[in-house]
């Protein structure tokens, strides 16, 4: 059975152009947990190439949703995500069109800000439940992996008419609890825990101000 | 967009099926050694070709390697010219053969010459390498179209062989190019082209196809 790392891999070895958004793209930024669904950003023209590539493996097409493409190789779901079906903000053309990636081991990963942007949606948007938990997750260990500029990361929201991220961001870093358990792979001494939360937090209020 | 190089050497590999030296596939090709080093290291990169020896290369995944090649390849964007006409497919084909022995047909005919039985189609695809047919004196009418591919890239014409008096690309090539015609006619064509050749990857599911294989 495929899995994602993989699918991955073969997409970018037969020349698929895509970008990698979703919880792949965390991993390739912090190295924290792999993620079983791929979620990748191309350019409608370049679609075909995906499907035809999923189908000579065997895999399935899913019927289209409204705001997204599915897809299904071994035991890998893909969300696809195009300029012209991507419920997502920023949008698809817009990180396309506007070059918004970076190269991350040899694939094409969203900005790190952006990527955060759209991370918090998700945890706002699915709060209850596993993907919840790990989408807060996710957020927090990419404020915690260093690669996230602020400034850069609140101008996005504002620039996207999301004015409340950056609180929403304080909210889960604040709330969080057994987050930081997954995120750091190991039970935190209730001082680490304290010490992390208060540079996070610290550094997110002064944002705020 | 694949550049003409590149494309003549995926071409050379698709269309072997033995381990070959980088010399050879330079001097098949008339690409420099450089460059086909250069090729030959970002697929064995991707781990498309493998070096049985230390002087050659060989497929190691001829699927993939088909993939990558249509891919990269991208027909959809080349220079085109489409003449509408009341003549059926086949009749069509086989006119603008007799006053255009110059043009290389491709897609469709390949299948449709190959036994793969395609699907009914419109659309005869052909290289058109001297831009000399504009003057096809074809009766106009909506039953088929003749796309005549504008391509400086006349390396495609080297392997064509003459079928019911036609010149017409190996069926791989032929392949590659249905694939990267986004409509549903080529993709039924591709699909009936993997029945003749096992190593050509099968797009579409046989239930999907039905009638067609």
């Amino acid at each position: 059975m495929l899995r994602s790392l993989e699918v991955l891999d073969r997409l970018r070895a037969i020349a698929i152009p895509f970008v990698v958004i979703g919880g792949w793209a965390v991993y390739l930024f912090t190295h924290y947990h792999m993620s079983r669904d791929l979620d990748l950003i191309m350019e409608q023209k370049d679609l075909w190439k995906l499907k035809s590539f999923v189908i000579s493996q065997g895999g399935t097409e899913k019927a289209p949703g409204l705001s997204k493409y599915g897809y299904k190789l071994g035991q890998v779901d893909m969300d696809v995500y195009t300029e012209e079906k991507g419920d997502i903000i920023p949008s698809p053309g817009e990180i396309l069109s506007g070059k918004r990636f970076v190269d991350v081991e040899r694939y094409r990963v969203v900005e790190p800000e952006v990527l955060l942007l759209l991370k918090v949606r998700a945890a706002t948007e699915r709060a209850a439940g596993l993907k919840g938990l790990k989408d807060r997750c996710d957020v927090i260990s990419l404020l915690n992996s260093g690669r996230i500029d602020l400034n850069t990361f609140a101008a996005e929201s504002r620039r996207h008419a999301q004015p409340n991220t950056v609180n929403e961001v304080l909210r889960i870093v604040e709330m969080a609890d057994e987050e930081f358990e997954y995120v750091l792979g190991k039970r935190p001494t209730p001082q680490e825990k304290w010490r992390l939360k208060r540079e996070l937090v610290r550094s997110l209020r002064r944002l705020e101000a | 967009m694949l550049s003409l190089g590149v494309g003549k050497i995926l071409r050379e590999l698709c269309l072997l099926e033995r381990p070959i030296s980088q010399a050879e596939i330079a001097r098949a090709t008339g690409c420099s050694t450089s460059l086909v080093n250069k090729v030959m290291a970002t697929l064995e990169r991707k781990r498309l070709v493998h070096k049985p020896t230390a002087r050659t290369v060989a497929v190691a995944n001829l699927e993939y390697l088909l993939l990558y090649w249509a891919f990269r390849r991208d027909i959809e964007d080349d220079p085109r010219e489409l003449l509408e006409t009341s003549l059926a497919a086949q009749e069509l084909e086989e006119r603008v053969g007799r006053t255009c022995p110059q043009l290389v047909f491709t897609a469709f005919t390949a299948a449709r010459l190959a036994g793969a039985h395609p699907a009914p189609y419109a659309d005869v695809y052909a290289y058109d390498f001297s831009e000399g047919s504009r003057d096809l004196d074809l009766p106009t009418g909506r039953n088929s179209r003749l796309v005549l591919l504008t391509l400086k890239d006349d390396h495609l014409k080297s392997k064509a062989t003459l079928s019911s008096g036609l010149g017409v690309v190996p069926t791989r090539q032929a392949y590659v190019d249905l694939l990267s015609i986004a409509t549903w006619e080529a993709k039924y064509a591709a699909m009936s082209l993997s029945t003749v050749d096992p190593h050509l990857p099968l797009i579409g599911s046989r239930s999907e196809m039905g009638e067609y294989l």
